[in-house]
């Protein structure tokens, strides 16, 4: 996989959802939010059509939040977009399905699906379509003048 | 002179009659028969009302008061929802319509084994279970977060909370 910037998250920080219309189903265990949604977790925010909440048995730890339709998703290491987004916070991984794409920098990962994982690791699958990775060489600073090393 | 006193006795008569006419010309006529409405306001301390039908529910207070015969006002009142895990709804006040099945309820407190909905005002349907606010509407799941909007429906029996307009959930601690 293509590493990216690992960052450290305050999991102490609220997550902060807005919409239009939540429907929370305390036997179900989820709280579904419709109409332009924006989800922020510290510096990260993800916007789409709908997100769901999972929560856990306890009803106090979410387990797995979905985020469908037109979804983005920007932190401090770059930005991704897909149709489908689901983060898995206790294996802090995120998955990104359909026309998944990510960009940090000028960098670019293009694919059906891509797995991010918080340490920085990035895995692409393709499935209908190919693969594409654009990775740009560091350049590095030498001495004076710069120069660019393969 | 017998003509005299002949007339004068009459005239005695008639000033012995004049204060009688008066009085009687005096006296106020009847009162007018005016069709006055009996209002039943009867006032009836530690007030409950339980239910009867599939839906099993108490409604109490500590003073009530029989506004007509479908109109009770009630001041502090709980309502009372017994399901698996009963659910309470607390007020400052409320009108209970026997004919509708419902509580209007002013400041209601909607507390839940999960979570407490606060309103400025809200309707309680006894036959459907359903508490639907008139004002914005404030859910929190204490030490999990809160959420906030335009108006919330609590489907009592089915634990499903909707909240419409503007929703602004904070949730915390919900990603250790």
């Amino acid at each position: 996989g293509t590493p990216l910037k690992k960052i450290e998250v305050n999991k102490n920080l609220p997550v902060v959802v807005e919409a239009q219309e939540l429907i929370y189903n305390d036997k179900k265990r989820q709280a579904v939010y419709i109409g332009s949604v924006v989800a922020q977790h510290g510096s990260t925010v993800i916007t789409g059509d709908k997100l769901i909440i999972y929560f856990g048995p306890a009803k106090t730890r979410i387990t797995k939040i979905v985020v469908e339709g037109n979804v983005h998703v920007k932190d401090p290491r770059g930005e991704g977009w897909c149709d489908e987004l689901i983060y898995y916070p206790m294996q802090e991984k995120v998955v990104l399905l359909g026309n998944a794409k990510l960009k940090q920098g000028k960098n670019v990962l293009i694919g059906d699906k891509i797995i991010a994982y918080r340490d920085g690791r990035v895995e692409v699958v393709g499935l209908k379509q190919k693969v594409k990775t654009v990775i740009y060489p560091q350049e590095s600073r030498v001495g004076n003048g710069n120069s660019t090393r393969p | 002179m017998r003509r005299k006193l002949y007339r004068l006795a009459v005239l005695l008569a008639f000033l012995s009659l004049l204060p009688l006419v008066l009085f009687l010309s005096r006296r106020e006529e009847p009162p007018l028969k005016v069709k006055v409405k009996v209002h039943q306001r009867q006032t009836i301390e530690n007030f409950t009302l339980e239910s009867t039908g599939k839906r099993v529910w108490t409604l109490s207070a500590p003073e009530a008061q029989m506004v007509d015969k479908d109109k009770i006002y009630l001041k502090e009142p709980v309502l009372t929802v017994y399901l698996k895990e009963p659910v309470k709804i607390y007020a400052d006040s409320a009108v209970y319509f026997r004919d509708k099945g419902i509580v209007d309820l002013i400041s209601p407190r909607l507390v839940t084994a999960n979570y407490t909905a606060y309103t400025g005002r809200g309707v309680y349907n006894l036959k459907t279970a359903t508490f639907k606010s008139l004002t914005t509407c404030t859910a929190t799941a204490p030490g999990k977060g809160s959420t906030v909007g335009a108006s919330c429906t609590v489907k009592v029996d089915k634990g499903v909370v909707i909240i419409k307009g503007k929703v602004k959930s904070v949730l915390y601690g919900a990603l250790k």
